[in-house]
């Protein structure tokens, strides 16, 4: 036994500080299950804003650390990474908010739910850190485990099949993961992926074991960023999980995916060109048909929150492209786009809950002359479906111009046709994704509510409190205020 | 020479078990039947994994797979099936398609994994045979892989949380 | 000894019958059979790789998959019930 590695394990301890304190909230809301509160959820709640809040607090301080790995190549941590777990948290923070609003299933009463929650954020934040293989399986799994559990807190038939269907995708890519991980670790005989002989050891398999192997590796991140193989639980479990739990799982576990990808392929240069060009043909490939896929099958659907899942299947797509571009600038559009298209689906979800609370509206017809009423609330709408389809005067058109820039420069640099192909399809996909985004606000103001349709749905109309109406309306303020000032002054993150 | 093939011989026997177990659950549309296929199937890897000097794994193979997982499936097939003495079938899909891919699939990764000199790998280190693993397993659960180990403490925190709130729900 | 490549094969082979299944089987706890056999796959050969390496990486990893292994079928359990409880089958229809 050498006294260096317990060294070692004692000088990495900061760099988890963070992460113990949600681990912290974990067994605290643990402990908290089996006490009878008389206000169940104000001790959920506060207890998770608390934590969430020293979360995001600590990682403030780890910035422009000097870390190095930590843990013996278990995790890695640099300024790239912490502002990715930062967006986490600030992603958790808001769909705790979401939460703690949403009256119909009671939820917020129940401990589980926020301790489900909590968990949802360390495995994001530990999938963002880790840099090897055991690390990265064991992260998406606990992202996986929690996902589960929240899917059928619904506590109806369809939220358990959508459970159901989710776990038995989530179990096979898992084990699909583990034995393409399994191979990769006889190739190289190590697990870590900063470890140089990794890298080299891989580049002298043979090419048929290595693709095989890395291909299965992968799933399980990209089952996380829902990219086109592993995409068909998407639409159940978004439509039939609770919004504030769809918002949650459209944001966090591909974020945190997101930036675990661009971590590792960071790692890649050791690689052999012909490799590395494979990888990226590969990846680019995924990509092109995520984004197209995603916008086709959002295009015919008639729920809005089906809607909302497929066109998370496509901003995947733009994800994939950020991923490949091996650029300084593409590392930017990568972190812009990520918290832009955090914060839009947060505040689409957030606005889409509001509607399906108090007017019970789920299909497009459902929103049918709304505008007349709730104007204030259409300009918000508006300004959401804008931003993520990628038009002016939103942030999501610069988002989607970085991205479109890093592509193009990577194509001019080195001349390579995916990173063209991919521009094409960004491109053209945006023309198509403004169909069914612009189709909502259409409903909102220009359609007539049908007679029928208006008693029907008075008579379902559910008249929200005046407290709550504040807290949406102080949600959506905040979710859509930096779309549009990220507009003008992009530069705030970057 | 002599131990040397029997040793080989009690290997590919367990090999042979836990295919053709593994096999029988394809092949049989009792669903307790192919629990207990899967039993021998377990026990049969749980063997190899002793063979290959992997003691500690191999005895929580037993102690986890057929002590926990088995017994919580045989107790999921029970639970959910009307128990009126005819036997619990399930129904087979896509039947053609998924045989084309498993015997596609098991013929090429076999064909590239034995074409490939596995032991030529730089990384192998033939006199480092492993025996009497649970010291270094031990150490190894403290030092290398304690961030790991901690994490997965939680995540059997919480999966047994979502797991007894969801059945109790 | 026995070869690194023909712990593989067999590893492969249990890998694509437990896929097969998985493909095959309507009823969800079968299918759930099928994903445990594919992590025995992956368990052997992180076991057989293991033999070679002096810090047994390949057998802590396969101690990890064992302990994930079990929680996820405790929760899919709970799961599979409460769906019992809606539907009175297990049966996956992905429509």
């Amino acid at each position: 036994m050498d006294i260096s590695i317990l060294k070692n394990i004692i000088q990495s301890l900061p760099m988890v500080l963070p992460e113990a304190m949600v681990a912290a909230l974990i067994l605290l809301l643990t402990i908290a299950c089996i006490i009878p509160w008389k206000k169940p959820a104000m001790v959920g709640k506060s207890l998770s804003w608390i934590f969430g809040i020293g979360y995001i607090l600590l990682k403030i301080n780890q910035w422009n650390g000097q870390w190095d790995n930590g843990f013996l190549g278990m995790i890695s941590l640099d300024n790239y990474r912490i502002a990715g777990q930062l967006l986490l948290g600030g992603l958790y923070l808001f769909s705790l908010h979401l939460s703690a609003v949403e009256v119909q299933l009671k939820n917020e009463e129940r401990m589980e739910y926020w301790l489900l929650k909590a968990a949802i954020l360390l495995g994001g934040s530990a999938l963002v850190m880790s840099d090897n293989l055991l690390m990265i399986y064991l992260a998406v799994e606990l992202l996986s485990f929690s996902a589960y559990g929240l899917t059928a807190f619904s506590f109806n038939e369809k939220g358990n099949k959508a459970a159901l269907k989710y776990l038995l995708f989530g179990a096979i890519a898992s084990a699909l993961t583990v034995y393409g991980m399994s191979i990769l670790y006889g190739l190289t005989g190590t697990l870590s992926l900063t470890d140089g002989s990794f890298w080299m050891n891989l580049s002298t398999a043979p090419v048929s074991i290595l693709a095989f192997a890395a291909f299965l590796a992968v799933i399980g991140l990209l089952f996380k960023l829902t990219a086109v193989p592993l995409h068909p639980w998407v639409e159940d479990v978004y439509q039939n999980a609770p919004t504030p739990i769809a918002a949650l799982f459209a944001t966090l576990p591909k974020i945190a995916a997101f930036f675990c990808f661009m971590g590792i392929m960071q790692l890649l240069p050791p690689l052999s060109a012909e490799a590395k060009q494979a990888i990226i043909v590969a990846l680019g490939f995924i990509a092109l048909v995520s984004m197209t896929a995603g916008n086709l099958l959002a295009l015919g659907q008639k729920e809005v929150k089906k809607m909302l899942a497929y066109s998370s299947v496509s901003h995947a797509g733009f994800l994939i492209a950020c991923i490949i571009v091996p650029a300084k600038s593409a590392w930017d559009a990568g972190l812009f786009y990520a918290a832009i298209y955090g914060i839009m689906n947060m505040a689409a979800f957030g606005l889409v809950q509001y509607f399906e609370t108090g007017k019970k509206a789920i299909t497009y017809e459902d929103f049918n002359g709304m505008g007349k009423k709730h104007a204030l609330w259409g300009i918000g709408l508006v300004i959401v479906m804008i931003s993520l389809t990628g038009l002016p005067p939103t942030a999501g058109f610069n988002a989607k111009l970085m991205v479109f820039l890093a592509l193009w420069e990577q194509y001019e640099t080195t001349s390579t046709t995916i990173y063209l192909l991919l521009l094409v399809f960004g491109v053209l996909n945006t023309v198509i994704a403004l169909f069914y985004y612009i189709r909502l606000p259409y409903h909102f103001y220009f359609q007539e509510e049908g007679e029928e349709d208006y008693h029907f749905y008075r008579r379902r109309e559910v008249v929200i409190e005046n407290r709550l109406q504040w807290a949406y309306r102080i949600a959506l303020f905040v979710a859509i205020l930096p779309l549009i000032v990220l507009f003008f002054a992009p530069q705030i993150i970057l | 020479m002599q131990a040397i093939n029997f040793y080989s011989l009690i290997f590919y026997g367990f090999s042979a078990l836990v295919l053709v177990s593994a096999l029988n659950i394809l092949l049989t549309k009792n669903v307790l039947y192919a629990a207990f296929s899967l039993l021998v199937s377990l026990f049969g890897v749980a063997a190899l994994y002793v063979l290959m000097g992997a003691d500690f794994i191999g005895i929580a193979q037993i102690m986890i797979y057929i002590g926990g997982i088995l017994v919580l499936m045989i107790f999921g097939v029970m639970l959910t099936t009307k128990l009126k003495g005819e036997p619990i079938l399930t129904q087979n899909r896509n039947v053609l398609s998924s045989l084309l891919v498993g015997t596609g699939l098991s013929t090429f990764l076999g064909l590239i994994f034995s074409q490939f000199e596995w032991a030529n790998r730089p990384w192998i280190d033939q006199t480092a045979l492993a025996e009497g693993s649970i010291r270094k397993l031990g150490i190894a659960t403290m030092t290398d892989f304690l961030l790991p180990f901690e994490l997965i403490a939680i995540m059997l925190l919480v999966a047994l949380v979502a797991g007894t709130y969801l059945a109790k729900k | 000894m026995i070869p690194i490549s023909h712990i593989l094969i067999l590893s492969a082979i249990l890998f694509a019958i437990g896929l097969m299944i998985i493909l095959m089987k309507k009823n969800a706890i079968v299918v759930l059979m099928g994903v445990e056999l594919i992590l025995n796959a992956a368990n052997l050969n992180m076991v057989a790789f293991s033999q070679y390496d002096p810090s047994l990486k390949g057998q802590m990893f396969s101690m990890f998959v064992m302990v994930i292994a079990v929680s996820e079928i405790a929760i899919a359990l709970a799961i599979v019930f409460k769906l019992y409880h809606h539907l009175r089958t297990v049966d996956i229809d992905f429509n």
